[in-house]
């Protein structure tokens, strides 16, 4: 099995104690955990263009990309479902506003990441959480049990991992309007465990799993 | 003489009545709490502690997990008893407050009574446990 890096937008540790999530928990309580710290702009694309060590920061969906980018091409790792692009980029690519169901999204992310984890790193979104809490969070609970399900069938599959959200839960409908604080677990321990994650760090230390340095 | 009516005395009093009345909204108003977590450094820490009769300080960082799973916790709470003054230290930035108390991991909370530090919790724990103490300390 190859390394698998997870984002799961909007993924909030502030919801951890009202929903307990179980696997989210137990993961909480024995792998590398941090907090990744992230001011605005908060748009899902300039947030995943950091992880992905692209130069631009754009606030905005780009309609296309002319190549892969950096940690992708150094890591030779599989796109899945990531937010740069509208629709989004990668293997799936599933349009951002068209309201598909949040069964329907970890059922299509699921089936695409373990068609490639065993050949190759993947790097795959979930955006059901920063989508759908956007409109409403009354089912809130619900769905943070969507993700922890899918979250566990994935993790169980692979040796290793990076957990985490780009940002906290949104505070209103706003696209770009998030909490500060995103989620951080992993399998390897990072340096300065004791400083928060910022997203460029995520995709070094993903590219430190793949290729050891 | 003595008993005459005097416009101006009367002034006097009602402007000092009326001062006195102000004066005693304005202190019950600092011992209640605002409903919502104050946000705490060396520049009000002190004075809110004293100014109100029991507090409940959450002493936080940005890098520590556990604290940030807490933080909607003491917000409901802070909503939930009016009558208690809730806020929040970032160890980080405000050290001297941390040694202070002795402070060593984190989250932890403190509870005052009366400007006096009384009982403390450490670690992300349920609501339950930081209310029943807080119940203990109204009591």
């Amino acid at each position: 099995m190859k390394p698998l890096l997870l984002g799961v937008d909007s993924l909030s540790y502030s919801s951890f104690m009202k929903c307990s999530p179980k696997f989210l928990m137990m993961l909480f309580g024995s792998t590398f955990r941090g907090v990744v710290v992230n001011r605005s702009p908060q748009h899902p694309a300039s947030s995943w263009m950091k992880v992905l060590q692209m130069e631009v920061e754009e606030k905005n969906f780009l309609t296309k990309l002319d190549e892969a980018p950096k940690l992708l091409k150094d890591t030779g790792a599989v796109a899945v479902n990531l937010p740069i692009t509208n629709p989004t980029y990668g293997e799936l690519r599933l349009n951002y506003f068209d309201g598909l169901s949040a069964e329907e999204e970890v059922n299509k992310v699921v089936e695409a990441i373990l068609n490639e984890i065993d050949d190759q790193p993947v790097v795959a979104d979930i955006t059901l959480l920063d989508r759908l809490l956007h409109k409403s969070s009354q089912n809130k609970c619900s769905l943070y049990k969507i993700v922890d399900d899918t979250v566990k069938k994935l993790i169980n599959k692979v040796d290793e991992f990076i957990l985490f959200s780009p940002y906290g839960e949104p505070k209103s409908d706003k696209m770009c309007d998030h909490e500060d604080y995103g989620v951080y677990l992993a399998s390897e321990p990072r340096p300065n465990e004791h400083d928060v994650v910022k997203l460029e760090e995520i995709g070094l230390l993903f590219k430190k799993i793949v290729k050891g340095y | 003489m003595s008993g005459d009516y005097d416009p101006e005395l009367e002034k006097i009093l009602m402007n000092k009545f009326k001062q006195i009345v102000s004066n005693k909204d304005t202190m019950q108003e600092e011992k209640k709490g605002s409903g919502e977590v104050a946000h705490l450094d060396k520049l009000n820490f002190d004075q809110f502690i004293k100014s109100h009769g029991v507090v409940v300080v959450d002493f936080w960082a940005e890098w520590c997990a556990p604290c940030l799973m807490l933080a909607p916790i003491m917000e409901e709470l802070a909503k939930d008893y009016p009558n208690v003054a809730f806020g929040k230290v970032n160890s980080d930035e405000n050290q001297e407050i941390s040694a202070r108390y002795g402070v060593m991991s984190l989250p932890t909370i403190l509870f005052f009574k009366n400007g006096e530090p009384v009982d403390e919790v450490i670690g992300a724990v349920p609501r339950e446990e930081i209310e029943i103490r807080i119940k203990q300390l109204l009591e």
